[in-house]
């Protein structure tokens, strides 16, 4: 018959977990939210392997240490691993001769949130889209300029609140800009 | 017999400004447009316009957006004569100038204002 912890055997492998997760956490360097993840891991490669305890060949409390210790000893391992392969590098590093720019804004907004994490993106259709953009720029008046600027930051409706300028005004600008963006054969992206 | 048919219009859509800028984006040098046919100081003028005056508007729009291009040397405006007072007014790209020096990101952050200009 397989082995069931008791309710008080349970409450004491989950401490022992607790404490072992947060062991991993501060090896690691991790933040402390994970500390649950990690117990939860632990946990449950203990509660798998519980149907191979025989309490006549020894405690579960070194039983239990035993393969939490393991399974810890295998996650750290694989933490370490996956933080070799990668260069901790922030969105707001600047970008090298970027003239002030940072990390973050060589990545687009389309590429979404994959981007960020180094997954693979539309890198040709990137390139393509930038050179168009490069191109498009040379045909806008310079002081279109400003406008563009501020709309890679705020919406036209936050721009409208902001600026001095009247509503009318700016969405006139605006639609403006579109023809011009148009006429460089860049067209509206929604 | 004649067979001139007066007053009858084109089943194509007419041409807006948003169309005409749209084939430009997509032209290369030597395509043409035709972006009116008729007398256009006339035909824009509200005195003696005899088109509704919403697609007046639109043609006056269409022929400022020609006249802009132009100016930026991006087309060449002629016209065909057909008859009297009656052209066909073409637009034909040009070869597009380089852009000028900078990429989008840099430009865009050089020009970053403290508010926006009416």
């Amino acid at each position: 018959m397989p082995f069931t912890p008791t309710r008080a055997e349970i409450h004491a492998l989950q401490r022992s977990a607790d404490r072992v997760a947060l062991r991993i956490i501060r090896t690691c360097r991790i933040p402390r939210h994970e500390q649950e993840d990690l117990r939860q891991d632990l946990l449950t490669d203990l509660f798998a392997r519980l149907k191979g305890f025989d309490p006549a060949r020894g405690d579960l409390g070194a039983f239990a240490a035993a393969c939490i210790d393991h399974r810890a000893i295998r996650l750290t391992e694989r933490i370490l691993r996956g933080r070799a392969t990668m260069a901790p590098i922030s969105l707001d590093d600047p970008q090298p001769g970027g003239e002030g720019l940072t990390i973050g804004d060589s990545i687009a907004e389309a590429d979404g949130y994959a981007a960020w994490l180094g997954q693979p993106t539309e890198a040709f259709a990137a390139v393509e889209r930038r050179i168009d953009l490069d191109r498009a720029l040379g045909t806008l008046p310079a002081e279109t300029l400003p406008l563009c600027a501020e709309l890679t930051e705020r919406s036209p409706h936050e721009l409208a609140k902001a600026s001095p300028t009247s509503r009318a005004t700016l969405y006139r600008h605006l639609r403006e800009l579109r023809l011009r963006l148009l006429v460089a054969g860049i067209p509206a992206a929604a | 017999m004649d067979s001139t048919i007066t007053g009858f219009r084109s089943a194509e859509p007419p041409l807006t400004e948003t169309m005409f800028c749209a084939w430009f984006g997509s032209a290369v040098p030597g395509d043409r447009i035709v972006y009116h046919r008729g007398f256009l100081a006339v035909d824009a003028s509200p005195l003696t316009s005899t088109v509704p005056d919403a697609e007046r508007r639109a043609l006056l729009r269409i022929a400022e957006r020609a006249l802009q291009l132009a100016e930026d040397g991006l087309v060449h405006l002629v016209q065909r004569r057909m008859g009297e007072s009656d052209f066909t007014y073409l637009a034909i790209a040009r070869p597009r100038a380089r852009s000028r020096a900078g990429t989008l990101a840099s430009v865009l952050a050089a020009a970053k204002p403290t508010s926006i200009a009416a």
